[in-house]
């Protein structure tokens, strides 16, 4: 195959520059049959992927759709109605809710926004000294740290919830019954254990994308900070964040992300005391969905679209999350 | 790290040496056990030798095909269009990029609910395939192993795509137009020069697909009505229905090894370089 000989074409990947001269179209040699596949495959790949993009996209349209839908179930279209959005309209005979008439849905929401925002905030600072230290510094134990941080990814998230139950519940024993002090029971099931096991979950993912960042990262402009007599601080605060700040924003936006959304983590670590969005929206899947929950995420997804877009616009951060 | 980490991992190899029941008050160690007063035997062998049953071992089986299949067939449907995105250039290819996050940015719980709607004996699908007269009675897609395989599918392929659209568009282009110049056709490039060095995104994007399939069990749940026994669905089975810790200990062990047996065999076999 390889000696294949194929007349060059002009493809819309190479556009032949005008001053090379269309090579002379050679004598007619015999294309493999996967050559004259991929030949017409410029067009089978559009094809392709517009199909995929549409395979990824389908629920999510139908799910914005069916928030427009007046009916309790989302099983078929009835009519169209802004009743889940604002409550008023066709009079909530069925006993739904709208999200703004709902303090179950609103406070879970809340609740969420509190996990999530704190726990990106740890997660990104122990993340960073923790790129930090695994870039900068040699010490003894740095592959056991490494390995450490690696495997945390590697390891499913089941197994991951199952195991901070299991250390929360012990610890809260060990603590109460032979220490006789329980931390102010921040290990007993509820708002704790999931902010715990939330930053304990996210730090990896910082420092994967902190430690690339770092990497990339010329030091010499930091040498030169500190010949213009910059104080060590002085030169980590107006050299070296600006440089790394994209690498943590993006860190930032995955950890918000990924605690925001976390459900099977946060599902083993909860108990009764505590009520998250993914929490909230698992109990009415099983109970079947009002199309409220399809207006919060309507409504979530145009809000954080709108920050991802604004954000693109500014940083590029996209670069950095890929 | 250490605390919240290693030692969870070293509580769930103790807690599966134990005999079943709910241990939310926590375990104290002993040589008799006691399941009442939270006291538990070190060696205990009973959740294991559960295990030694052919129920575990067909959803072990399932889960294994699941995985393979997840991880392959998101390769197959992803590869040419993270390919064809890496093609675009400028502002376009920064909004598929863009499109391709979007997902992230919606509850994946809803989004997999999203799809009863569309797979529902009266959903979407089937109500538009009944319109067009091209089936009478619906389609049994719901609660069955095709939902949840869809839904599997579905859910990780963006995690397959980006990892893989970010090596291919790192591949220099020149590299293209040599292949070209030496009388190499499409086929040969993509097989000689694309593919090969595109291979470190292939592999953290199977990494990123079939670690988590293994321990699925929100998809299974949802989409498969609880019928469709997975690995991760049993675990979870074990720590809410069945109520017995040790089973669900055991399960999360035997599941830890595997991977890390795979793991361990990858970097023996292959290097550690492409991680």
């Amino acid at each position: 195959m390889t000696e294949t000989m194929v007349p060059t074409q002009a493809s819309a990947t190479a556009p032949q520059s005008p001053e090379v001269p269309a090579p002379q179209r050679r004598e007619r040699v015999r294309f493999s049959l996967w050559d004259q596949i991929m030949r017409a495959s410029d067009a089978g790949l559009a094809v392709w992927s517009i199909i995929m993009f549409v395979f990824l996209f389908l629920p999510i349209v139908v799910l914005i759709i069916f928030s427009f839908n007046d009916q309790k179930l989302n099983v078929q279209w009835t009519h169209f109605t802004f009743r889940w959005y604002t409550g008023t309209g066709k009079a909530m005979a069925d006993g739904g809710k709208s999200i703004f008439h709902d303090p179950g849905i609103q406070h879970a929401f809340l609740t969420s926004l509190e996990v999530a925002v704190v726990s990106t905030i740890l997660a990104v600072i122990i993340g960073t000294l923790g790129s930090f230290a695994l870039e900068r510094f040699e010490f003894r134990t740095k592959n056991i740290w490494d390995g450490l941080n690696y495997t945390k990814i590697v390891v499913a998230e089941v197994v991951a919830g199952v195991s901070s139950l299991l250390f929360f519940v012990q610890a809260n024993t060990f603590l109460t019954k032979y220490v006789g002090f329980n931390l102010w029971g921040i290990f007993s099931p509820g708002f704790y254990t999931v902010l715990i096991a939330h930053v304990a979950w996210n730090i990896p993912f910082v420092v994967v994308i902190v430690r690339a960042r770092l990497k990339g990262f010329d030091r010499a402009i930091e040498e030169a900070g500190q010949d213009l007599f910059a104080r060590p601080a002085t030169v980590f605060f107006r050299v070296t964040l600006p440089v790394i700040f994209p690498g943590i924003m993006a860190a930032a936006l995955l950890s918000f992300t990924l605690s925001f959304d976390d459900f099977v983590t946060t599902f083993f670590v909860a108990g009764p005391q505590i009520n998250t969005l993914p929490l909230q929206i698992w109990s009415m899947v099983r109970m079947g969905v009002t199309p409220e929950i399809n207006a919060i995420s309507t409504l979530m997804m145009a809000f954080s679209s709108i920050i991802v877009i604004v954000l693109e616009i500014k940083t590029h951060i996209s670069a950095d999350i890929a | 790290m250490l605390a919240f980490f290693l030692v969870p991992l070293i509580l769930v190899l103790v807690y599966s040496f134990g005999y079943m029941g709910v241990y939310d008050q926590g375990i104290h160690l002993a040589l008799h056990t006691d399941a009442k007063n939270g006291v538990y035997s070190v060696l205990s062998f009973h959740a294991y030798s559960q295990i030694f049953n052919g129920i575990y071992f067909k959803a072990f089986w399932h889960t294994a095909l699941m995985v393979v299949g997840n991880t392959v067939g998101c390769l197959l449907l992803g590869y040419p269009m993270a390919y064809w995105i890496s093609l675009k250039t400028g502002k376009r290819k920064t909004l598929f990029v863009l499109l391709l996050m979007l997902p992230f940015w919606t509850s994946f719980l809803i989004r997999t609910y999203s799809w009863m709607t569309i797979l529902g004996d009266q959903g979407l699908l089937n109500t538009w395939l009944k319109d067009l007269g091209i089936i009478h009675h619906p389609i049994e897609i719901m609660y069955t192993l095709k939902a949840v395989t869809i839904g599997i599918v579905y859910d990780y392929l963006p995690f397959m795509v980006l990892p893989l659209f970010v090596s291919i568009e790192k591949i220099d282009r020149s590299l293209f137009e040599a292949s070209k110049d030496l009388g190499a056709g499409k086929w040969t490039t993509f097989r000689r020069v694309t593919l090969p060095l595109s291979m470190p995104g292939i592999i953290a994007g199977c990494m990123l697909v079939a670690i988590p399939t293994t321990g699925e069990f929100v998809i299974p749940s949802i989409l498969g009505g609880d019928k469709v026994v997975l690995w991760g669905w049993l675990i979870y089975q074990a720590f809410t229905s069945y109520r017995d810790w040790a089973l669900g200990s055991a399960l999360s062990n035997i599941l830890m090894l595997v991977m890390l047996a795979i793991i361990a065999a990858y970097v023996k076999y292959v290097g550690t370089e492409e991680f």
